[in-house]
């Protein structure tokens, strides 16, 4: 009789428990038989239960439904908020544990002076796109196409009748809300491994201690060339527009923090493309902010901006044609800067600097234009400003220069002469200022270009 | 056909002759004749013997089975499906005749041939084990008091009765006793079939319950047109939509087509194919009717174009939070302005989804702080909820055998139907009002009007729960899916089955007619939807690419697309008319092509599971199941969800 689930022995024991002792074999086989096939009808009705309430969990109060159908008394005092949990004791050597549920003893007056339990949260819906004509939008609300075909391949390792992980997740819940101190976590969790978090407090520490060169310069190295390190970009990337936003008074910082900007854009194992939004702000904050460092005589933050142009350069590069808004906002933000003649010339020199990086056509569309009213600024300047004032306004002199260099006709330096009017010329399309400038440094490729 | 006391091999052949004579099968009867001269005496003897022995079952089987292996590719698909009856009555009669062990052993022995297709009836079958068990259980009892039935080509009919002759001494007997007692096979003119996918049984083949009317029931004339409408009312509605387009006519920015034209093309007279008016009595139409039915063609106007041809469905998700998985059912009203819930704690919660949350009229009943209200008089858990197409009234059903009907205006219930046995799974209003259907564990599907609180018309004919009911377009007649593996198409006036939908190996969960009312699908539990020609009760074709449970299933006005939703956390789209091929190596193949996510599945190089090409898309959320998937008149896809 050993095909069937249940064995005598259990069967007997079970009768001497409600006071029939000496059962024979057979009535306890024909019994065991019957008993499986009992449950089996119980379990089958009970399905039908659940598969109606649309869970893929069989609870308790199913069987309860299934058996109340069946024309039984359901059993009583079975909780459905709480999943039941079955307890192992070893009866003896050579012998099958024996299972049971654990029932454990409440004082009575403990349940009457418990304050109450915590209301459940109300339900409630919310609404979104799952699909526009066919695609998903790239929402929080949907999963990210890596989510599925994981969630995919779990289920067919549970033969494909169910994703596990939901109903783990929706028995969790169902548990914890019968339960005192509700706890409602996140929907999406990031867990990042000990190791993780210790390096990359290790990272940020090192970064921000201005005093020790060496480890500041271990950082970056290992920022620029280490693999695994996509789980902390989104965190170092948050790091690092908080940083520049708290240290704009520091030079060194900052310009550490640029460097740090470059070893991940650098680094061939990261894909920033997610998120250049996030970064951009800071490297243009330390293009074209009023002030940066907290010495207004300090000239360093020229080379700061300089730092910040050729980042930029890198990212519009890089992503200009997938973020195809880029290229023309970061202009637009800089052409901004520089014909605002509120702002200060530091201002004008990270913004003269970033449209040099937008190439060519920026400059001559946009700049060359414009040369000739912004020489009524500096005019001003140098007649009537201080020391201070007159080295800004010939930085950006300069800045202008090495930006129209970049419309040198290269192709034909020999063929074509110079037209015999062309300082005249030059004068008119740029000033008299930058005309002077140019005529001094007798560059005829950039004069033929200018002149086109 | 007594169970106890077979017919005699004598009686055996002589019914055999009479059907081929009757057939007009003439060589076979020669042949047969030939045959049973040589050997009719001593078999009486024999098959005593032999049958006293329990290892006899076990030893046929293996000999049929050995024989259906070795037999021609040709003929071995249709001759593999004769094993299933003969091993489940070989089962059953060990049980019954009190060979326990002996079962247990035959069982063990032999129901992985049958994992494949009847995995769920083998499963029920196992924990039998005494013979009043047999006489009690509700599947053995299907297959005792049913016949199964077989479609066979003749000289696979031949082949097998040149087989069973040949060992007639050998345990032959056995299994012709089998098959004369709870086997029907019908012999159909022409080749062998050959079952394209294994994954799928025949349509004529299995229990349906039906063994005398069936062939009748298959050739019943169906009306599956449209309902014409009131003439008197349709003459209103022309007036209205003319004058409607008479105010636009001059608006140089309206460019959709005349409504009146859109009006007469949707409702042109189809005589033959479209029940009268009579034949389903009606109340008289009210001004409300009127408006809604111009609303009906100014959305019917507007309608996204959906299809391979125009775009995909947008969907539009709802999920519902902190549920505790106590919600069983999510309804939307037909104008999408409300959702109805049903709870395993006897009560409906009525959500307004309008913008401004106010919409819900105040009341006296239970109100949330959120707006929503909740419908208390169920005394069990609510599993399911359906709007009446003028949103003014709703209908629940609940495990207390109850439906009860509850008015949205005032938020109190208004009547109870009683008159189910068990618990009610599902209900459905007609598409007109006033009718609506229930469908029940007590293996019924009663079809009641909102002013009797006695059903009018018992569907029977399933042999399990009855799972989900929905009305045809035309509310002329009722679908069914059922526990039973099978769906059935009731007329609503005669109130008896005229269509069996047989072909799902697992129980049906889900089903849906076109609004052209000429297609229907339906949904099992293990994911498959099936796509079935109304008026000739012939499948289409089989969808795969589900893994579980599908709730819901919804078709896009033009019926051009179907929408599913279920247990696996996705909302998929099928195109409608677009072929399987079933080869199942160039269909994910193509598959793959339409949609970038099953290129990861038919890695699987599961033929099973591998997805079909007419899968449109496969929307996957954030492992939430899909409780409802329903078009709005304008096309757009809503879905509910439960996190």
């Amino acid at each position: 009789m050993s095909l069937t689930v249940w064995n005598i022995e259990s069967i007997k024991d079970v009768a001497e428990m409600l006071g029939i002792g000496n059962l024979a074999d057979e009535p306890a086989a024909a019994i065991a038989m019957d008993l499986e096939y009992r449950i089996h009808q119980v379990v089958q009705e009970a399905t039908k239960f659940m598969v109606h309430s649309k869970r893929t969990v069989l609870t308790s109060a199913d069987i309860s439904s299934a058996l109340r159908t069946l024309n039984v008394e359901p059993l009583y005092g079975f909780n459905n908020s709480r999943p039941l949990e079955f307890h192992e004791a070893a009866v003896g050597a050579g012998q099958n544990s024996l299972y049971y549920l654990d029932d454990e003893e409440v004082d009575f007056e403990k349940i009457i002076n418990a304050p109450l339990p915590k209301v459940p949260r109300n339900i409630s819906y919310s609404a979104h796109w799952l699909a526009i004509e066919g695609v998903q939008p790239a929402i929080p609300q949907n999963p990210t196409p890596s989510d599925h075909t994981v969630g995919e391949w779990a289920s067919k390792g549970t033969s494909g009748v169910m994703p596990g992980a939901s109903t783990a997740a929706k028995e969790a819940r169902n548990g914890v809300t019968s339960m005192d101190n509700v706890e409602i976590k996140p929907l999406v969790r990031h867990v990042l491994s000990k190791e993780l978090q210790l390096y990359f407090e290790r990272i940020t520490s090192a970064l921000l201690d201005e005093t020790n060169v060496e480890l500041r310069d271990a950082a970056l190295s290992s920022l620029r060339d280490d693999p695994g390190l996509h789980q902390l970009l989104p965190y170092f990337i948050m790091f690092l527009s908080d940083s520049v936003t708290r240290n704009l008074g520091n030079l060194v910082v900052l310009t550490t923090l640029m460097h740090m900007a470059w070893a991940l854009l650098d680094n061939p194992n990261l894909f920033v493309e997610p998120y250049v939004q996030q970064l951009m702000p800071s490297i243009l904050t330390c293009l074209v902010a009023k002030r940066l460092g907290s010495d207004p005589n300090n000239h360093e933050h020229y080379a700061l901006r300089d730092l910040a142009a050729f980042l930029l350069g890198i990212v519009c590069d890089r992503f200009g044609n997938v973020y195809y808004t880029l290229k023309p906002r970061v202009t637009r933000t800089a052409l901004k800067a520089f014909l605002d003649n509120t702002k200060p010339y530091s201002t004008h020199y990270g913004a003269i600097k970033g449209l040099k990086t937008m190439g060519k056509e920026a400059i001559r569309v946009l700049v060359v234009p414009n040369i000739k009213v912004y020489e009524v600024l500096v005019r001003k300047t140098l007649e009537k400003g201080n020391e201070e004032e007159i080295y800004e306004a010939n930085k950006c002199m300069d800045a202008l220069y090495d930006a129209l260099l970049l419309l040198r006709d290269d192709q034909l330096p020999n063929q074509r002469t110079l037209p015999p009017n062309a300082s005249g010329l030059l004068e008119k399309n740029v000033g008299s200022l930058m005309a002077e400038k140019i005529m001094k440094e007798n560059d005829t490729s950039l004069l033929l270009g200018l002149l086109e | 056909m007594s169970a106890t006391n077979g017919p005699q091999p004598q009686d055996l052949n002589r019914i055999v002759l009479d059907y081929l004579a009757k057939k007009g099968y003439s060589r076979t009867e020669a042949m047969l004749r030939l045959e049973a001269s040589g050997s009719g005496v001593s078999v009486e003897e024999k098959l005593k013997s032999i049958e006293e022995t329990p290892d006899a079952y076990t030893h046929t089987y293996t000999i049929l089975r050995d024989w259906v292996d070795s037999s021609l590719e040709l003929y071995k698909a249709e001759l593999h499906r004769i094993l299933f009856p003969i091993f489940v009555h070989s089962y059953l009669n060990l049980l019954s005749q009190d060979h326990y062990e002996a079962a247990k052993q035959f069982y063990e022995l032999f129901k992985d041939d049958h994992t494949d297709l009847h995995d769920f009836d083998v499963k029920n079958l196992k924990s039998l084990s005494l013979p009043s068990h047999v006489a009690e259980d509700r599947t053995a009892q299907q297959y005792r008091q049913n016949k199964y039935q077989l479609h066979f080509s003749r000289i696979t009919f031949d082949l097998l009765l040149h087989f069973l002759f040949e060992n007639v001494s050998n345990g032959g007997s056995i299994i012709i006793k089998l098959i004369n007692q709870h086997i029907d096979i019908h012999i159909v003119p022409g080749r062998p079939t050959v079952l394209e996918n294994a994954k799928v049984i025949n349509e004529q083949e299995g229990i349906t319950g039906q063994s005398f009317e069936r062939g009748d029931a298959q050739l019943q004339p169906v009306k599956l047109q449209q309902m014409p409408m009131d003439k008197e009312m349709e003459k209103i509605v022309e007036m209205d939509l003319e004058e409607e387009d008479m105010m636009h006519q001059n608006d140089p920015n309206n460019q959709s087509p005349k409504l009146l034209k859109e009006f007469r093309k949707l409702h042109e007279p189809n005589a033959e194919d479209a029940p009268s008016r009579d034949y389903i009595p009606l109340p008289p139409h009210k001004g409300v009717d009127i408006l809604s039915e111009v609303e009906a063609v100014k959305d019917w106007s507007k309608r996204l174009h959906l299809g391979p041809r125009a775009s995909l469905p947008s969907v539009c998700m709802y999920t519902f939070h902190h549920t505790n998985n106590n919600m069983n059912c999510a309804e939307f009203s037909p104008d999408s302005t409300m959702i109805a819930c049903g709870f395993q704690e006897s009560y409906i919660r009525l959500w307004s989804i309008k913008a401004d949350k106010k919409s819900l009229p105040k009341s006296t009943s239970v109100e949330d702080s959120d707006g929503s209200v909740r419908l208390l008089s169920h005394s069990g858990p609510v599993y399911g909820t359906t709007f009446s197409p003028d949103n003014k009234y709703l209908l629940s059903c609940s495990e207390d055998a109850s439906a009860r009907l509850w008015s949205v205006d005032t938020k109190t219930a208004l009547v109870a139907y009683k008159g189910h046995t068990g618990p009610v799974w599902d209900v459905a209003f007609g598409p007109f009002g006033h009718y609506f259907a229930t469908a029940s564990h007590d293996q019924t599907a009663q079809l009641w009007s909102c002013d009797h609180i006695y059903p009018l018309r018992v569907f029977a004919g399933h042999l399990s729960d009855v799972d989900c009911v929905t009305f045809h377009p035309n509310s002329a007649y009722v679908l069914t899916g059922s526990s039973d593996k099978t769906c059935r198409l009731w007329d609503v006036h005669r109130g008896h089955s005229v269509r069996v939908f047989n072909g799902h190996t697992q129980p049906v969960t889900a089903v849906a007619i076109a609004p052209d009312g000429h297609t229907m699908a339906s949904a099992d539990s293990e994911g498959l939807i099936h796509l079935w020609d109304i008026g000739t009760g012939r499948r289409i074709k089989t969808m795969r690419g589900h893994r579980g449970n599908i709730y819901s299933l919804s078709f896009s006005r033009e019926s051009t697309v179907l929408v599913s939703g279920g247990s696996d956390c996705t909302v998929r789209a099928w195109d409608v008319f677009k072929t399987n091929y079933n080869n199942p190596v160039s269909s994910s193949l193509t598959g793959s092509v339409v949609t970038p996510f099953s290129a990861k599945t038919s890695t699987f190089n599961e033929v099973n599971w591998s997805t079909s090409p007419d899968q449109m898309v496969a929307l996957y959320t954030k492992q939430t199941p899909i409780f409802n998937v329903s078009f709005t008149r304008r096309n757009l896809c809503l879905a509910i969800s439960v996190s």
